[in-house]
């Protein structure tokens, strides 16, 4: 854990007493819109639509969660929904593929999320992170969950270790590099 | 009264325990002689000590040895996979059954079934139609409404036919269908499968009954009976909006809702030409790398069939029969009759 990216280190730690209620959150949320939409209104979905209905159910869960708990703010920045944990973290929830990336077109605000850029209304030195689900190709299951930096720094993801949930670092050896200061990283 | 001994049950009672003739032997502390000429008919009158210790051997009562019935052997159509079925396997599944029917002819001579709707035949050459048409005339007749058929099995027993689940222990076995001179349509199926395949190879044996009152070559049969429960589960052109550009996450969220397998909405894509043959391989290929080929997510709940339990209920209900009334009935022991035809949770004698 040494060689560890400091801020992971920092971005973990500060969630690591939370992953036990977190993690459940998409498994729950997945169940729901499988067993509680109806399965003619499921038929009838695209991809888009089923993610944002899971978006929705999973955002439903962090709130039922977290709401009450002194240091995290739910905050709705001109249509993103983020969760800001202590001032040091903000988390965005995504459907992510199976190399951990989302595959919609982002607006100009979600690349300034990824990007780290100031956003108005969200604390300016909090680090962005998205917590990624990546459901199965039947949308029947989560194949896990991941918390991401973006733009490719590093990834964590969330375990069940004989039920005691556990994070560890997937951060892939060689990333594709995509950004400046991941090829300066690198280097 | 003098009783006969019947060779026929004995084959038959031997057959659904599993046993070779020299288990039996064995079991019944005789010899594998007197059992080979018992079932070929040479030796004719085994005496009561012998019948009452083969009977023992067996678990049923003596009074099956000596019933007056006859089995029937099955109709040499409707096999899926019948080349890979060993011998032993399929007598054992034709033993069940033989057993089943007879339990049933004997249920329905006190009993009448509900019927909302007759069970008909259909002549394809004679209308000039394909399977097709056949199972959407059929949806008509039986009054479906549009979309899904929530209960194929409860449709098909409204409309007389008499549905019997079994364990037939093997896979490579799901239905069997026929029709016997003064009973209902009967329809056997293997309880052992997912619920989505249950309805499709359940309308397949619909399609048999249906259409296929002249053997045909099986591949035509079963080519037609396939079409048929196509259409019959997934009308065209219902389900076509839901199919267009297809791929196996949307197919997966269709599945539920038309309680179909994937592997069959990939199939009528393709029936419908919706798809290319190179979408239809690329499709496949997704199914087999997800590993849907061991099980498919979303499963689709197996169908409960009523029609004996129906019967047997009347009988201990309104006709007020004991169990050792119905396990004489039945030429059954109490405790096969309790574990066969009640909720009862079954006990296994541990060796």
């Amino acid at each position: 854990m040494d060689d560890l990216d400091p801020e992971q280190k920092h971005v973990m730690e500060l969630l690591e007493a939370d992953l036990s209620r977190i993690y459940p959150i998409f498994e729950n949320a997945l169940a729901l819109y499988n067993s509680e939409i109806t399965a003619k209104a499921r038929a009838e979905h695209d991809d888009t639509a089923a993610a944002k209905a899971m978006h929705c159910h999973v955002w439903a869960g962090f709130q039922r969660a977290f709401l009450d708990e002194p240091g995290y703010t739910f905050l709705e920045v001109r249509g993103l929904k983020v969760l800001n944990i202590r001032d040091q973290v903000v988390l965005r929830a995504k459907k992510v593929d199976v190399n951990g990336r989302h595959r919609n077109a982002d607006t100009a605000q979600q690349r300034a999320f990824d990007a780290q850029e100031d956003i108005p209304g969200m604390p300016p030195a909090a680090t962005r992170v998205v917590i990624g689900y990546q459901p199965d190709i039947a949308f029947s299951e989560v194949e896990r969950v991941i918390i991401r930096r973006p733009k490719g720094l590093w990834v964590s993801q969330i375990v069940d270790v004989d039920e005691d949930i556990q994070w560890v670092d997937i951060t892939p050896v060689e990333l594709p590099l995509q950004s400046g200061e991941r090829r300066a990283k690198n280097i | 009264m003098e009783r006969t001994f019947n060779r026929a049950m004995l084959e038959v009672a031997r057959a659904a325990r599993g046993f070779t003739q020299g288990d039996l032997a064995r079991e019944a502390c005789v010899t594998q002689a007197l059992i080979s000429k018992l079932e070929n008919g040479l030796t004719t009158d085994p005496g009561p000590e012998t019948v009452a210790a083969i009977a023992d051997a067996l678990g049923f009562p003596e009074e099956f040895l000596y019933s007056g019935e006859r089995p029937h052997g099955l109709p040499p159509f409707h096999y899926r996979k019948r080349a890979r079925l060993g011998k032993k396997a399929l007598s054992k599944i034709e033993a069940d059954i033989n057993i089943r029917r007879i339990h049933l002819s004997k249920l329905l001579k006190s009993y009448e079934p509900p019927k909302e709707w007759d069970f008909p035949t259909i002549d394809l050459a004679q209308h000039q139609w394909t399977p097709r048409q056949a199972a959407q005339s059929l949806r008509g007749h039986w009054m479906v409404p549009r979309g899904p058929i929530d209960n194929v099995t409860a449709l098909a027993e409204r409309a007389g036919a008499i549905i019997i689940q079994l364990d037939f222990k093997t896979p490579l076995l799901d239905a069997l269908s026929f029709r016997l001179p003064g009973m209902p349509p009967l329809i056997f199926m293997n309880a052992n499968m997912p619920g989505d395949r249950y309805r499709f190879t359940l309308s397949h044996e619909i399609a048999h009954l249906v259409l296929h009152h002249h053997p045909e070559t099986d591949e035509a049969m079963e080519e037609q009976a396939d079409e048929f429960a196509a259409e019959f589960l997934m009308p065209a052109r219902e389900v076509k909006p839901y199919l267009v550009n297809p791929s196996l996450g949307k197919l997966a969220r269709i599945k539920p809702y038309w309680k179909v397998s994937i592997k069959a909405l990939i199939v009528q894509c393709s029936r419908l030409k919706l798809i290319t043959p190179r979408q239809y391989t690329g499709l496949n290929v997704n199914y087999s790398k997800a590993g849907f080929g061991k099980g498919e997510p979303h499963p689709i709940e197996i169908e409960k069939s009523s029609s004996l339990s129906d019967a047997i209920s009347f009988h201990l209900r309104a006709l007020g029969y004991s169990v050792e009334e119905m396990s004489r009935l039945l030429m059954l022991k109490p405790e096969e009759f309790l574990d066969t035809y009640t909720d009862r949770p079954q006990l296994r004698i541990v060796k």
